[in-house]
């Protein structure tokens, strides 16, 4: 395939006309159609059905919308990055993780990232789900790390980076340490110790209504290491993302039935013009192999 | 015979073609011989989709001999960026474009290159492979194949699609992959099913193409003597 016929493509599935996409990519109506007959030829398949006044996307066509729109901005990513590099000096780039993420998770690819762009001045902080969303779209950050259960708002572009479970945290010697995994009813009435920051919190407590689990909060903190030490001291059980850095003295156990995860993404105000800084960030977190850590998954 | 038990006779087929010492097309012959043996549905699915390439004439709009290879800024697989500005700096260069670690013609085509590498280093060349494969897999890619150049990471092929060498394997060669036991998602970290055509560029220090090879035929490649034949001539024109 070719960027031009790559860029037909696109343009005919947004004005889904002939003319006008012939138009809106400065070419002649003929030549736009001959394009899109080679990639057609080349991919071996209708990628449009013409009916009358009426062009549609074939099956084809919606099946590879996504993926030809990530490979021209990747190209248009490699040409600016191409022409910029060298460019890039004291550069500051905002980004805001959330902080229900281990920051083990994160150091390596930032360390990475930094040695090969020396001229990014990283400044990361931490925050809420909700909160960084509220920056990015205020303009205070430029890109956010976060997982978030179910869909992420329209106005957000999100890069799945991988995913992970969440565990049930115990006193040693609770009743439910041993158990090899624990299921969602065993927890009934069991006094809870709470993570305010928690974003699946909501999420979580809406699964175990659904179940008829009562959950019994003894407890509440926006600090982890409290909600830890009260774990430790037998206060009650506690949920945690499963790449959390846990101390030895507290038992971790998979919750099943259901299992809870969530997808960590990169998130971007969609539609807005991105420095290199950023078209650097973001390609490198897809060229980084998130689930080489053990407790993460690739997302599908 | 499970998908599983295809890859591995073809992880060990690989492997005595690369101790063989043969001619690179006679080991690149060994693979596709047991391929088709293998599985005949999967070469056909094979034969059908280099067929439709060449009647598309994918890869025609690459760079040619006599002009510039655009610049490429691409993170290696420490994820240190590596310019071709930057190399050509250093004398001639070599750009291969593969289609990823899993592919066993392009680990035997690459060890064949590695063979060259210390009398191409000599004349003050260097070489770069470039797949949309992301790390760590760039790394297996290198440490299997005895490379001591950097392996890029292309993401969604994006500089391979400016150069017209990116192109979608089709449903039938996707399903025929996954029959098989290949799944690209996990390394590209991207269902697109997509590949740059594999081709090689001989750069003189001025970044200008003095020879080049690109074949949609992804089972034909270059012999590394005719890589370092490009290569004495690219270095004997500098300055």
């Amino acid at each position: 395939m070719e960027m031009q016929q790559v860029r037909y493509f696109l343009a005919l599935s947004r004005e889904l006309n002939f003319t006008r996409a012939a138009e809106s990519c400065n070419v002649t109506q003929p030549a736009l159609t001959r394009a899109i007959q080679a990639l057609e030829a080349e991919w071996g398949g209708r990628l449009f059905h013409r009916e009358r006044s009426q062009t549609h996307l074939s099956e084809l066509g919606r099946m590879m919308l996504p993926y030809m729109q990530s490979i021209q901005a990747q190209t248009e990513a490699a040409r600016m990055r191409a022409k910029s590099a060298g460019r890039m000096k004291n550069v500051e780039l905002k980004i805001c993780a959330m902080c229900t993420l281990s920051p083990a998770l994160l150091g390596d690819f930032i360390v990475g990232f930094q040695r090969a762009n020396a001229g990014v001045d990283l400044n990361v902080t931490d925050g809420g789900a909700k909160q960084i969303m509220h920056q990015l779209s205020a303009g205070e950050r430029e890109i956010g790390v976060l997982g978030y259960p179910g869909e992420i708002d329209d106005r957000f572009h999100a890069l799945p980076l991988f995913q992970e479970r969440f565990v049930a945290v115990l006193p040693t010697h609770h009743r439910l340490a041993n158990q090899r995994d624990i299921r969602i009813t065993d927890l009934e009435n069991e006094p809870y110790v709470n993570r305010i920051n928690c974003e699946m919190g909501d999420y979580a407590g809406q699964e175990f209504a659904r179940h008829g689990v009562s959950v019994r909060v003894v407890f509440r903190s926006e600090r982890d290491d409290w909600v830890l030490g009260m774990i430790r001291s037998g206060m009650g059980w506690g949920f945690f993302p499963e790449s959390y850095a846990f101390p030895s003295d507290v038992a971790v156990r998979p919750l099943v039935e259901p299992n809870f995860t969530r997808t960590v993404s990169l998130v971007t105000v969609r539609g807005r013009p991105h420095s290199p800084a950023v078209g650097a960030f973001v390609k490198a977190a897809r060229s980084f192999s998130w689930s080489s850590a053990p407790a993460l998954r690739a997302v599908a | 015979m499970t998908a599983n038990a295809l890859v591995a006779e073809l992880e060990k087929t690989t492997a005595i073609a690369m101790a063989s010492g043969k001619p690179l097309a006679e080991r690149l012959r060994m693979i596709a011989d047991q391929v088709r043996e293998l599985s005949p549905e999967f070469t056909d699915a094979v034969e059908a989709f280099v067929a439709k390439l060449a009647r598309a004439e994918a890869g025609g709009q690459a760079p040619q001999v006599g002009e510039a290879m655009p610049n490429f800024v691409l993170p290696d697989q420490h994820a240190r960026l590596v310019a071709l500005d930057a190399l050509l700096r250093e004398g001639p260069a070599v750009i291969a474009f593969l289609r990823g670690h899993w592919c066993p013609y392009c680990r035997l085509a690459t060890k064949a290159v590695v063979g060259i590498e210390p009398e191409a280093r000599q004349l003050g060349a260097s070489f770069i492979a470039i797949t949309p494969d992301r790390r760590p897999f760039t790394s297996t890619f290198q440490k299997e194949t005895g490379a001591g150049f950097p392996v890029l990471t292309d993401t969604d092929n994006g500089y391979a699609l400016s150069l017209g060498l990116a192109v979608f394997l089709g449903e039938e060669l996707i399903a025929a992959l996954k029959d098989i036991g290949f799944d690209l998602a996990p390394s590209q970290g991207s269902n697109a099913w997509t590949l740059p055509i594999p081709a090689t560029f001989v750069l003189d220090r001025d970044g200008v193409i003095v020879a080049r090879h690109v074949d949609p035929d992804y089972r034909r490649r270059i012999e590394a003597e005719d890589v370092l034949a490009a290569i004495s001539k690219a270095a004997q024109a500098a300055p």
